[in-house]
Order: C-alpha cells, then structure tokens, then sequence
C-alpha cells in the first residue's frame, strides 16, 4: 500500500481531458485538483466504450453504440481520422464523491455520460458532436451487482478472519500503531491467502483425480518352505491382475473392470491347476464418501462359476485412513447362496497439512 | 501468556452503554469489517462478539453496543477488522471512521483513509483495551 494517489493516464491525456471537461460544463464548475481527486474512482476497466458524440461525427466503425459500465472519464483517439478525439465523462461520478449506498440508490443518476468529440472536416473545418447516454440497466455494474456483492461479502468475511487469526498467532502486534502493524497484517494474510489456495487447490485435485482413467497390471508369486531354509522354497503360486478404471458422471463416478489369473499347485503338487476372475465395480460418491457395486465371477477347476455381488462403502475418516464395509451375495452352481460381510482398515502416507 | 501493553480507551465505569460507530463517508468501495470484543485476561472471545460482521453496502446500521454492564467491558480488547476491496485498476480511495461513543462522550475516534493499490484489497485494524477512567 502506498501513500501516493495513483494514475494510470499519461499527464497530457489528463490536460487535454481535464480541460474538455473543464470547456463542456463551464470552467468555474470543476477544479482540475477536484477531478484529478476523482479520475480514479469507482472504476472497472472493462472496455472504453464508443461514446453518442463519437458516433454521430462518423468516428465509429459502426454505427452501434457500443454500451460499457460508467467509469468517470473515457477518452478515445481515433487512429485512421488524424484530429479525432473524443470524451465522455460521468458528471455526477466525477464530481461528487458517493457512498456506495447511495450509488445502490441512485445508480441511473450516477450512470449518465455525457460526451463531446471533433474531428477535422473538409477545407480544414471542424466538426464537433455532444451527447450524452443514460443506462437503463447494467447488470455488470460491480457497486450493485448482488452477486459481486455477496462474492465481496464472503471474502470480506473470509479475509477478515484471517487478520484475527494472524492477530491471535502475533499477540504482541496487538500493542503496536495501526500504521506499523498494517504491513505485518499485509503479509500474513497474504501467506494464509496462499495457504487457503493450495489447500483448496489440493482438495479441488482431489475430487478431480480420483476417478481419472487409469490402467494397472500386476503379478505376485507365492512360496512356501517346510521349515526355515530359504533354498526349500517351493513356489506354490503365480497371478497376474488387470485393472482398467474409468470416469463417469463427471468427477461423480468410477467404473472398473478388471481380472485375475492365477497357477497354482493342485493336490497332487503339480504346478498346473487354474483359476480366473473378472470383475466389475461401480463407485459413486466424492474423494473422501463413495458407495460401490461390486460383481466378481469366478472360474475354478469345473466347470462352474462362482457368482459375487458386492454392496459397499469406501471412507476417508482421517488423513491416511480409510475404511471399507461391504455385504455380500456368493453363490456357485453347486452350492447355496453365502452371505459375506467385509470390513477393510487402510492407512496409506498422510497428506502433508499447511 | 503475558499480555501486551496495548493502546488504550477509557470508558466511564458508571455511565452509559458504550457505542461503536462505523462509518464509510466519501467511500464508494467495499468495506467489510468484523468487530470482535475479547475477555480481559484471556484470549476467549465475549459470547455474541466473536465475529460480528458487517459492511458498507447493506442498510443494516453499523452501530454495535457493547456488552451491559458497562463496566464488565474493563479491560476487554476490542478489535475491529477491515477488509477493503478494490476492483479497479487506477486505484481508488476509501474513508472509514471508527467513533467510540459513551452518553454524550466521544470517546475515542480515528479515520482511516488510503489509496489502495488497484486489483488488491487493503486491511485496517483497530485494536484498543478497554479501561475504566
């Protein structure tokens, strides 16, 4: 924060503005400190509209008038009419210097421009155009925008919190002038407004990462000794895993597909028996509370599948814990219908907190 | 913790309820503020003063009454907080003026007044004890 007044208009833009103004409404009805006081005021740079007076000298490349939000002044240099400019200012805006309240009051009042502009005629003549412009309605207005409104509300009330909670971490800033802790406050709440966009930038990741495609393979072997020798390891077992996910709805769902292959010793401790599975699981939910279905078919030895239907949950309750409950349907052709429950406690590296 | 040493206003023990006044002369930029009110000896907040919010926008009145008895109020801190935003890109400027009224006494009162740089929000703070005159 700087103790200067800041413009952004070169000063011989601003004398040949301040003087238009000064030349259109009367010389003894503004003083070049008071506009000078006023050019930055209540201003969103969205675009320097054409201007009536512009337009009706055939200045504009068409003959719409281009509508914009009010700022105080607007000036406009045209490039392929050598002698051209043009001005619109806000007399009420620029003269007076309202609360926001009573700009909400009054907005159309506050909103009228009134605008002049020349041009060289033919035979060295000059042409000179006036008009002015009333905004019936604009929506983009930031003063009365409800939503802009309520945005500033919530990060006012946002950021305000913030300079309490840098305020209770530096207790002793309490003691010191406004005009020295200002700078301390500054910095802080920029390094917790820091902090709050990683924080949400990771949770927005987080829900976007979750069910992004993805595609794993895997393989494991399994071994078994009859006592503790390594060299009589006798391997009892290879699989393989396939897994391809999917997104759906969005950041809303996962759809996953995938097998299992396994070789295994058989009774008779020959390497050769079989068996395969395919599955399928849906999740819907966020990150951190997803449900699941589940199906798994399985193929063994006969000629029979093994049917399993799953119902589940999955959820983040603390940083690198997770749970997962499921109920479960497994039936054969052989056999009756098994009910299976499940209850899985994960815990994976936390995420680093700010 | 030991407490700091803070800017003080003295209020009249026996006297009337104490007014903080909030006032946005001249200010066409949005103001936020929280005031919050802190117990004397201890950084807990004073039930219904933890984060009373408002702004210069809304037509509720920025007039807060702080809490009755009066003279409970002695040594609390009191702290108001801003958060000025500026959408513009040549800067702008903004007044807010914090009276502290008691009966017909002024109490205390500071205007706040800076350019703030374009596209940035500004913060204020006023923090003051309480004491007893």
């Amino acid at each position: 924060m700087n103790g200067n007044r800041k413009t952004t208009m070169p000063r011989f833009q601003r004398v040949i503005v301040l003087c238009s103004v000064m030349l259109l409404l009367g010389s003894g009805f503004l003083h070049a400190q008071d506009a000078s006081e006023s050019f930055s005021r209540a201003r969103l740079d969205l675009a320097v509209p054409d201007n009536p007076a512009y337009n009706i000298l055939g200045l504009s490349q068409s003959d719409i008038l281009r509508p914009a939000g009010v700022r105080e002044i607007g000036v406009l240099l045209s490039s392929t009419i050598p002698g051209s400019v043009a001005f619109e200012a806000a007399p009420l805006l620029l003269l007076s210097t309202p609360t926001l309240q009573a700009y909400k009051a009054n907005p159309f009042l506050y909103r009228i421009r009134i605008s002049a502009a020349t041009t060289a005629g033919p035979g060295g003549s000059r042409d000179l155009g006036a008009g002015i412009r009333f905004t019936i309605f604009d929506h983009g207005d930031i003063r009365t925008n409800p939503d802009i409104l309520n945005l500033n509300r919530e990060l006012g009330a946002m950021v305000n919190a913030m300079q309490a909670r840098c305020l209770d971490e530096n207790l002793d800033w309490e003691a010191l002038d406004d005009e020295e802790r200002r700078p301390l406050i500054d910095a802080c709440v920029q390094t917790k407004q820091l902090d709050s966009l990683r924080n949400a930038r990771r949770e927005a990741i987080k829900e976007l990462a979750w069910n992004q495609p993805l595609c794993e393979v895997g393989a494991a072997v399994a071994a078994a000794s009859r006592d503790s020798l390594y060299k009589h390891l006798i391997v009892g077992k290879y699989a393989l895993w396939g897994t391809l996910a999917l997104p759906f709805l969005d950041t809303h769902g996962q759809f996953l597909a995938g097998f299992r292959l396994e070789t295994f010793r058989g009774d008779d401790q020959r390497m050769g028996e079989f068996r395969g599975t395919a599955a399928l699981r849906a999740y819907y939910g966020m990150n951190d509370v997803k449900g699941f279905v589940n199906l798994d078919l399985r193929k063994e030895g006969g000629p029979d599948l093994l049917y399993r239907g799953l119902l589940g949950i999955e959820l983040g309750l603390l940083n690198g814990f997770w749970i997962e409950a499921s109920l479960g349907v497994e039936r054969s052709a052989t056999e009756a219908a098994r009910i299976s429950t499940g209850l899985d406690l994960r815990f994976g590296t936390p995420e680093i907190e700010n | 913790m030991p407490r700091p040493n803070l800017q003080t206003i003295a209020f009249d023990p026996d006297g009337g309820p104490i007014w903080v006044e909030l006032t946005f002369p001249e200010t066409i930029l949005f103001c936020s503020y929280t005031l919050q009110l802190r117990e004397a000896e201890s950084s807990a907040y004073v039930d219904g003063y933890r984060e009373l919010q408002g702004d210069n926008e809304n037509l509720q009145d920025d007039n807060h009454a702080l809490p009755l008895p009066v003279a409970t109020n002695a040594g609390r801190v009191l702290r108001v907080l801003f958060t000025i935003f500026n959408e513009e890109e040549g800067g702008g400027k903004y007044t807010i003026t914090v009276t502290l009224r008691q009966d017909r006494d002024i109490l205390f009162e500071k205007t706040y007044t800076q350019p703030p740089e374009p596209w940035k929000e500004a913060h204020e703070q006023l923090i003051r004890r309480l004491v007893p005159r």
